[in-house]
């Protein structure tokens, strides 16, 4: 069999598959036993099916930057991630929680009253010197208040296994194709695993995201609303997303080029003519949206969309300004503003993080800085960040002067000792660092999307989750509770029209 | 319903398809019958279909070397021009990539497979190709041949009859009318390098059937009218316009742009199946430049209906303004 290793004593991460005294969790008892009974050779006999059938498909993803310019395929890690039915439960009720709060928080600052900063929640200087912060967005209602109709929020698992927010994605996450993606190819490498447990399928984001699609859609749009999925080309890095959720939703796939806008009202380019459009979810940022209104040189936008949005003809998804809620700089707010929407206690807790503008904090911080993460609010993708552990005493001090010259640039967290689960590395399963992008749907009302995209480190004791940095990612199951078995609950699920 | 741009796509994957599936047969035929001649008649007769393909150009440019299987290698693996079949290939994936999501995920995935093993062929370099004595691009005609055949297939069985599927059927049923009329003309003349009926007939995919009617020493004339007037073989240019008549027929509710080529497409098909032939042939260079030149216009009419009603320039004054009666808030 291959060699299924135990993470080492010392390691203070919290394991999803062992416990400290190197057992086996009941919770993978039974795929560990799966498990046991491959040597490396089938492994690897069975990642080289995946491959072939991922390279087949295409289903891949761009590297910027990468002299080969071009795709590469999906990575993915034969062993699952598994979440108990309970513990899901929980994590479903906190998501459902912290998404609702933010929409609720994002309708106060565009079409509220900003009672949140009135009252003294967030600070409104805070606010409005954020990047996200959208002037454009004011005024601008969403049906239901779906501001962010697609979230994706980053949990990590500290040493003790409690599940923690990390960051909030409200304006484009992606992922979700390659959860899906990832189920089928399981199916196809390991068709017996499934014998010993009931997974909750994932199948049905189509329909789930087109019915909370269509929610949101204009009154007037009638009982069939035109929806498009709105995607930079052939070029975008997610390309192959967009087209798998118009395929799944059965919806067009436009490029800006495709739409038009006549006195405030969005048209598609068809041979039969133009055909208005009530619902677009875009897959572009914010400022590439309308070239009248944000940055006059894009070509990927829609001249006078935003105009539309305002006239209330059309509904963009996810909604222009959802930058705000979650800048890194909020983001240590979010858990008082669940407090303030919701008059609830927060079911999952951030990852403990300091605003560097309250004196307090920032000297409180700076006695330990060698303790902490210090992470530039303005970044993604992990840049910029300085761990204060593996810093020299040199960068600790560059880092103070940086954070003293521009406080609202910066925030401190506590390092969390992300949970690790055995991976495929050589001939061996080791453990390996990992996180979880679940997906919450807001239409008519928040739902959660059963699991995630599980993305693992694939180089021991790496952070860097991160695809386009060598990250992995991991079918992730979600058992369904013992004894009640969902219709439709099965293990290989498909991944819904065409196969 | 279908976007102007998908269309476009789609069309235009239909003709890489046919292109792409006609070279590899042509490559096919004339690499059996080059093992089997002189080096300078074989080189003659591949040069000629370089021209019937009409890469005369591409070809100069790319300074093709001496070697016997240097030209099908320029025809098959060659991408610096977008007349070889792994070029070919390489179009068919793109377009039907931006139609990804409308299209079934056998076709997309099935034209993915292709250009995965066609650009490992091509990665192999040309002097290493050469080097093998044509053993790659050999493999890779095989390969392109199968893929395009699981390409129609796929194509046939699993798409829907809509708009998409109409577009990519004109589009290759008009690219084969293209090259057939193209192959005709290398029939033509006395020099050493002009091919045989048979060959023409093996080029177009067209000779067990013609052999039934025709025999085995068919005359440039008798295939000159199979290959135009035939009127059960997909292989003939009047079975190709009588389908991509229909075609426009159905596209003909959708998109009124599709007058014009409606119009042209009938006017060709009755020519050719009302026509005397005979006396029209006895001048073929004539008749053949006239047929050639009206396809040429025709897909340009195709592919120029794709776009005309999508702009507002065109349409302005005919699309339905919100608050005319259509239930949209002003």
């Amino acid at each position: 069999m291959a060699e299924l290793r135990k993470p080492d004593a010392e390691l203070l991460a919290y394991d999803e598959a062992f416990d400290r005294d190197g057992n086996v969790r009941p919770l993978y008892a039974a795929i560990v036993e799966r498990f046991s009974n491959f040597d490396a050779a089938e492994l690897r006999r069975r990642e080289g099916i995946i491959e072939e059938e991922f390279r087949r498909q295409g289903i891949t993803f761009t590297v910027y930057g990468d002299s080969q310019g071009t795709e590469r395929t999906w990575p993915m890690d034969l062993f699952p991630r598994l979440i108990a039915a309970t513990e899901w439960q929980e994590i479903e009720r906190g998501l459902a929680q912290r998404v609702t709060a933010l929409n609720r928080f994002l309708a106060d600052i565009y079409t509220g009253e900003g009672a949140a900063m009135a009252d003294g929640v967030v600070p409104a200087w805070l606010v409005q010197s954020s990047d996200g912060f959208e002037r454009n967005a004011f005024g601008v209602s969403v049906p239901h208040d779906a501001h962010c109709v697609i979230a994706g929020i980053d949990l990590v698992r500290d040493a003790e296994g409690q599940y923690r927010v990390l960051e909030d994605n409200l304006r484009n996450p992606s992922g979700i194709s390659y959860v899906i993606e990832n189920r089928a190819a399981m199916t196809r490498a390991f068709p017996r695993v499934w014998e010993d447990h009931t997974v909750e399928p994932v199948g049905q984001y189509g329909r789930m995201l087109r019915t909370a699609l269509e929610s949101v859609a204009p009154t007037g749009a009638g009982d069939k609303p035109l929806i498009v999925i709105l995607t930079p080309g052939i070029y975008n890095s997610a390309y192959f997303e967009h087209a798998f959720l118009a395929r799944e939703m059965g919806v067009e796939l436009v490029e800006g080029p495709d739409l038009v806008v006549d006195e405030h009202v969005v048209y598609l380019r068809t041979i039969e003519g133009l055909v208005p459009v009530d619902v677009i979810y875009r897959r572009i940022d914010d400022t590439f949206l309308d070239p009248v209104s944000f940055r006059p040189d894009s070509t990927l936008g829609v001249p006078g969309l935003l105009g539309a949005m305002r006239a209330g003809t059309v509904t963009v998804c996810n909604a222009v300004g959802n930058g705000v809620a979650d800048d890194k700089a909020i983001h240590p707010y979010v858990t008082d503003l669940i407090r303030y929407y919701l008059g609830e206690e927060p079911i999952l807790p951030n990852v403990e993080t300091y605003v560097m503008w309250e004196p307090d904090q920032r000297a409180a911080a700076f006695d330990r800085l060698d303790e902490l993460v210090i992470k530039p609010v303005g970044e993604s993708g992990g840049y910029g960040i300085v761990i204060g552990r593996n810093a020299t005493d040199e960068e600790l001090a560059n880092a103070r002067a940086e954070i003293e010259a521009d406080p609202r640039n910066w925030v401190v967290q506590e390092v969390v000792e992300l949970s690790t689960l055995a991976s495929m590395c050589d001939d061996a399963l080791e453990p390996r660092h990992l996180d979880l992008r679940p997906f919450v749907i807001t239409g008519e009302r928040t739902q959660v999307f059963p699991g995630g995209l599980t993305r693992v480190a694939m180089r021991k004791g790496s952070l860097i989750v991160n695809s386009s940095q060598g990250g992995g990612s991991k079918d992730t199951w979600v058992l369904a509770p013992q004894g009640q078995t969902q219709a439709g609950s099965h293990s290989p699920a498909s991944p819904g029209t065409g196969r | 319903m279908i976007l102007a741009r998908h269309a476009d796509s789609l069309l235009w994957a239909g003709r890489y398809l046919e292109r792409a599936d006609t070279i590899a047969r042509c490559v096919s035929v004339e690499t059996n019958a080059v093992m089997h001649r002189q080096a300078t008649e074989a080189r003659l007769a591949s040069r000629r279909l370089v021209q019937a393909l009409g890469l005369q150009d591409a070809f100069v440019a790319a300074q093709v070397g001496t070697g016997p299987y240097a030209v099908m290698d320029f025809l098959v693996s060659d991408d610096s021009h977008p007349g070889s079949v792994v070029s070919s290939v390489e179009a068919v994936r793109e377009n039907l990539r931006i139609v990804r999501d409308r299209i079934p995920v056998e076709l997309w995935e099935e034209a993915n497979s292709l250009h995965i093993l066609m650009q490992s062929a091509k990665s192999v370099g040309a002097a290493a190709r050469e080097q093998t004595g044509g053993e790659v691009s050999r493999m890779s005609v095989i390969t392109a041949r199968r893929g395009c055949r699981s390409l129609s297939g796929v194509m046939t069985e699993s798409m829907s009859r809509d708009e998409g599927y109409a577009f990519m059927e004109a589009g290759r049923l008009l690219e084969r009318s293209i090259l057939t009329v193209e192959l005709l003309k290398s029939g033509l003349g006395t020099g050493a390098d002009v091919f045989d009926g048979n060959r023409l007939l093996a080029f177009t995919h067209s000779l067990q059937a013609a052999r039934r009617e025709l025999g085995h020493s068919p005359q440039w004339h008798a295939v000159a009218k199979f290959l135009l007037q035939h009127e059960q073989m997909p292989r003939s240019v009047l079975w190709c316009l009588g389908r991509v008549e229909l075609r426009l027929e159905d596209l003909a509710a959708a998109a009124g742009a599709v007058a014009t080529p409606r119009r042209r497409a009938g006017a060709l098909r009755a020519h050719l199946e009302y026509g005397e032939l005979d006396e029209l042939l006895a001048q073929p260079e004539a008749e053949l430049a006239y047929l050639g030149s009206a396809l040429a216009e025709l897909a340009a009419d195709v592919h120029a209906s794709t776009v005309a009603r999508s702009s507002f320039a065109e349409v302005h004054a005919q699309f339905v303004r919100p608050g005319d009666g259509n239930g949209r808030p002003q």
